[in-house]
């Protein structure tokens, strides 16, 4: 809502600098996006909050500025003289079909009318300046009256006009050619307004092309309704209209300025014009309008909740203020044009805004004591996020929604899968698709970075939910390129065994082991990069057992361990789990921990065998001898021997 | 053995060879040891040109000797050219402090995510608990509960995200405090909900994903009062500075009433000082209360919902907010 600091003055006393008044404005709840100055004037853009519609004109901002300690001009301008009003049971020109949706139409009828006369400037000048496009005479008065009080009306040519007005819902598929040049096709929720032939208007949104004022325009009827709120609440917006009556009706206007705003309209256009003029006819159904609401209010109850110690006689002051009639028990009832006020809760509202919530003083007890529960699974997260930054990796965080493409059509463990959730409305298509991994959006976020920078190696991480049938999060490490950023030492390609080491390091953080965990390690290809990832489901599992401390500290021996080491020669394809746990089938006695030393094939090994080297620690609860341990170590030899015809190197 | 003496040798040449290995420190003196004990005139290459005179039998026995000797001492070359790689290329004859490490550097948290944990971390201490909700939402949870009627202008604020079944990307964290409620009838409640939310919108301050940390107190006697001071403790605690001016100003949410925005006086990098916005807040509505079946007679509570993007920015002085999300290493880097 725009309007200008000499307009406004026309309605009160402003004795403050523009800032200042923008700064009451803003801080009485009516929030001044900007001001800048034009000419010897003001342009003041107010950001209304959708509650307060009855701001949405020049008088109104008057009216609120009266709220807040400003003086109306008492000079006001002048008085507009009242006109004949007539309501007819069986009106010739206007039918209303759906009474609920439009309560009250009025109208008046001009007749012989020179509609190509110019504007006066100071209208013209002034819709200009709250960015209203010039048309002709009336329609531009309609405007500027509309931004005075708020009230948005509609002038129809009447020769275009066959048979009455009838105010109805549209039949599904009809449409109306705009004004604004477009065609719409309506529903049947859409209210218009239309002959025995086609739709002369959206109701309160936009009127036709056929029936709009023209140079030739002779006679004119000009409808000045209240439409329901609620029926048009997103109408305009569903068809992609935007007008400023769209957005004053779906916010609600004040039903009793439709005469009114007639008769601003005549006596702006007869100090311009020579017309005939009909009564002001007013079709309405008093039972469908709305009706002021009272409301019991409980002052103790109303200081407690807001913590002051507002006396009943302030309260009533400032209620009076805003226009409400308050009696002597606190019974309050609204005005028409604040319907936004139907309980306690809202007026408790206007009294701590015309009190000023600067004016609330803060309490000194801030709140009571309480330790708050813990949030395991925000504390597993914040760990493996502390490591990994730790290990070099730089956290991502990307959109939950994506492109189409095949790196994204898989789960986490690396399977396609074609039921992702699908956003109707997406922003545009490359963002449609709820995430069902994060590798996608990290190899993106890898290539994004190689094509604006050469860095040798790309280690990124993302814990984020992805969305499958449930939404879950997870962990997903992707690397590229070389282990380290370029440096002087040794620096090999990056592969799945470091992120295996990074396994076993949350394995070792989270104190759990690799058996606990749901993961997935993987490569993925292209003609450029090889990408190898790891994938960690992030369970409320994982968080009692680790981060719960279910755990105890475990004694240990004060005697010294001994090692014993064993290299051997193995086919190739039997895993190095499979070998360990056989040796620990065996239950060696006092073997405490198996360390993999060396691993390698080709050279001087035979094709298809690998050669593996292995330290076993042995420890007891008191010193061990080596013939015992020679013994132990015979056991595992034996084991490696009968199990995997392991060749043992000496 | 037949050839004991040349045995003897040999076993002296290992011992020899693998003492001047071990004391070598540079490259090239170990490839001069290499070549003296490996290359074409060493006594091993020598000895194994002698496997051809031998008969079968001490041929096969004098070279599987032979060849344990050549393969123990290449190995101990292998191994020192390994440890002296990894003392550095190059072999200093002083060490060098000034030179840059080597190894893991850290990486670094994205800056949202630092954020987020020093509100949560605040509001940990001021006792509220962490909750966590679900990302796709119902009407019921994001809307209906929330005192946002199915036409109600609020909602056409806040540009959603559909799915074809109803569902719907939540388009703020209050959506939890409707779930928190629905499952703890008994007040007290003190909770706070970080989490991301999502708006149909994108430009220099808008990005379609952003999170929020929503905030919910409710009790008994709980006051507008109580919810300056405790959202004054967190920005001051938060901007570390316990001289911020903070501003509260009249607005509008359908879930709260009085409901306000909270500005904080802010000076940005050309020490141009203004008012902004960082919050929004209220008490929450009687009606929300009722609709989740808590007695709003005896109970009264306030709601808060941060924008963590916005905080970001004003804390580390960024302008765009699409960078959150480009994921450039120039920026993460920085944080």
């Amino acid at each position: 809502m725009k309007l200008t600091l000499s307009w406004l003055k026309e309605y009160i006393n402003v004795p403050y600098k523009i800032n200042v008044v923008c700064d009451h404005l803003t801080m009485g709840g009516v929030e001044v996006d900007s001001y800048e100055k034009i000419d010897n004037d003001y342009l003041i853009d107010i950001d209304l909050t959708p509650n307060r519609s009855d701001c949405l004109s020049v008088k109104g901002i008057a009216r609120e500025l009266s709220c807040l300690g400003y003086k109306y001009k008492l000079k006001n301008k002048p008085k507009i003289k009242p006109l004949k009003k007539t309501s007819l049971k069986n009106n010739p020109y206007v039918k209303i079909s759906s009474k609920k949706s439009c309560p009250k139409f009025s109208y008046i009828i001009l007749n012989n009318i020179n509609i190509n006369k110019k504007t006066p400037k100071n209208i013209l000048d002034r819709l200009d300046a709250v960015g209203i496009k010039k048309t002709n005479i009336v329609v531009d008065v309609l405007n500027y009256i509309m931004i005075e009080i708020g009230q948005p009306m509609h002038a129809y040519d009447l020769d275009k006009i066959d048979g009455k007005l009838n105010v109805r819902f549209a039949r599904s598929g009809e449409t109306i050619n705009g004004l604004d040049g477009s065609k719409y096709v309506l529903d049947k929720s859409n209210l218009v307004i239309s002959d025995n032939k086609i739709i002369h208007s959206l109701a309160g949104i936009l009127g036709s092309a056929e029936s709009s004022i023209s140079a030739k325009t002779k006679n004119i009827l000009i409808e000045s309704a209240y439409f329901d709120n609620n029926i048009l609440s997103n109408k305009a917006r569903d068809l992609k209209i935007q007008t400023e009556s769209s957005h004053r009706f779906e916010r609600g206007v004040d039903f009793t300025l439709s005469e009114i705003a007639i008769e601003n309209v005549i006596h702006v256009l007869q100090k311009n014009l020579t017309f005939d003029k009909s009564k002001i006819s007013v079709v309405a159904d008093k039972n469908l309008l709305p009706k002021s609401l009272k409301v019991k209010l409980d002052l103790n109850k109303i200081n407690e909740s807001l913590g002051t110690s507002i006396s009943n006689k302030q309260a009533q002051s400032y209620l009076k203020k805003i226009g409400c009639n308050i009696n002597k028990s606190n019974v309050v009832s609204n005005p028409s044009y604040r319907f936004d006020l139907n309980n306690s809760a809202d007026y408790t509202e206007e009294i701590a805004r015309i009190y000023g919530y600067n004016n609330i003083l803060e309490s000194k007890e801030i709140l009571p004591v309480r330790i708050p529960n813990k949030n395991y699974r925000y504390h597993t997260s914040c760990k493996i996020k502390q490591y990994l930054s730790s290990m070099g990796f730089n956290e991502c965080i990307n959109y939950s929604f994506t492109s189409d493409d095949q790196n994204e059509n898989e789960d986490w463990e690396g399977k396609k899968f074609n039921q992702r959730k699908e956003i109707s409305n997406p922003l545009n298509e490359s963002l449609a698709k709820m995430r069902s991994n994060l590798l996608g959006s990290l190899i993106k976020n890898i290539q994004y970075n190689r094509n604006i920078s050469a860095n040798n190696s790309y280690k990124f991480f993302e814990i984020s939910k992805i969305y499958t049938a449930n939404e879950h999060e997870v962990l997903t490490c992707v690397v590229c390129g070389d282990r380290y950023d370029e440096q002087w030492c040794e620096n090999k390609s990056i592969d799945i065994y470091d992120l295996l080491s990074i396994l076993d390091g949350i394995c070792v953080i989270l104190k759990t082991s690799r058996d606990n965990l749901r993961y997935h390690i993987g490569t993925k290809r292209n003609e450029k990069d090889n990408f190898h990832y790891l994938t960690i489901y992030l369970d409320h599992k994982i968080d009692k057992n680790c981060v719960l401390p279910n755990f105890k500290f475990s004694k240990y021996s004060k005697y010294p361990s001994i090692r014993r080491d064993i290299s051997f020669l193995i086919n190739n394809n039997i895993k190095y789990q499979d070998i360990i746990d056989s040796i620990k089938k065996n239950n060696v006695q006092f073997l405490e921990k198996i360390i993999l030393f060396d691993m390698y094939e080709g050279g001087n090994i035979e094709y298809g065998k690998k050669s593996v080297a292995l330290g076993f620690i042995f420890q007891a609860n008191r010193t061990l001898t080596s013939k015992e341990v020679e013994e132990y170590i015979s056991e595992v030899r034996s084991t490696l021997e009968r199990n995997y015809n392991a060749e043992i190197r000496e | 053995m037949p050839n004991d003496t040349l045995t003897n040798d040999l076993k002296g040449i290992l011992e020899q060879a693998l003492k001047k290995i071990e004391n070598v420190n540079n490259e090239s003196d170990l490839e001069s040891c290499r070549v003296e004990y490996l290359g074409k005139k060493s006594l091993i290459s020598s000895s194994m040109k002698m496997l051809g005179e031998m008969d079968p039998e001490e041929r096969a026995d004098f070279g599987a000797f032979i060849n344990k000797i050549k393969k123990e001492i290449s190995e101990a070359i292998q191994s020192k050219k390994g440890s002296l790689k990894s003392k550095g290329e190059t072999s200093l004859h002083e060490d060098d402090l000034s030179l840059p490490g080597r190894g893991y550097l850290s990486g670094t948290l994205h800056p949202i995510t630092q954020v987020m944990h020093d509100a949560i971390e605040i509001f940990d201490s001021l006792g509220f608990e962490f909750v966590d909700g679900p990302e796709i939402e119902d009407e019921y949870h994001n809307f209906s509960a929330l005192n946002i009627p199915e036409n109600h202008p609020a909602k056409a604020m806040h540009d959603t995200f559909y799915f074809k079944n109803n569902k719907l990307l939540r388009t703020h964290t209050s959506s939890v405090q409707i779930r928190v409620m629905d499952k703890e009838k008994k007040p007290p409640i003190r909770i706070i909900a970080p989490g991301k939310v999502y708006r149909k919108d994108s430009d220099v301050t808008h990005t379609p994903m952003f999170h929020q940390i929503e905030g919910l107190y409710i009790d008994e006697t709980v006051s507008f009062a109580n919810l300056k001071s405790t959202l004054n403790i967190f920005l001051q605690n938060f901007f570390q500075d316990e001289n911020l001016e903070v501003r509260f100003r009249p607005s509008y949410f359908p879930f709260t009433e009085p409901s306000a925005e909270v500005d904080i006086k802010y000076k940005d990098r050309n020490n141009k000082i203004s008012w902004l916005e960082v919050l929004g807040c209220g008490m929450v509505h009687p009606n929300v209360l009722s609709m989740a079946k808590i007695d709003n007679k005896k109970y009264t509570g306030y709601a808060f919902g941060l924008g963590i993007e916005r905080l970001a920015m004003l804390k580390l002085g960024i302008t765009d907010i699409r960078m959150f999300y480009e994921n450039d290493l120039r920026f993460l880097k920085q944080f």
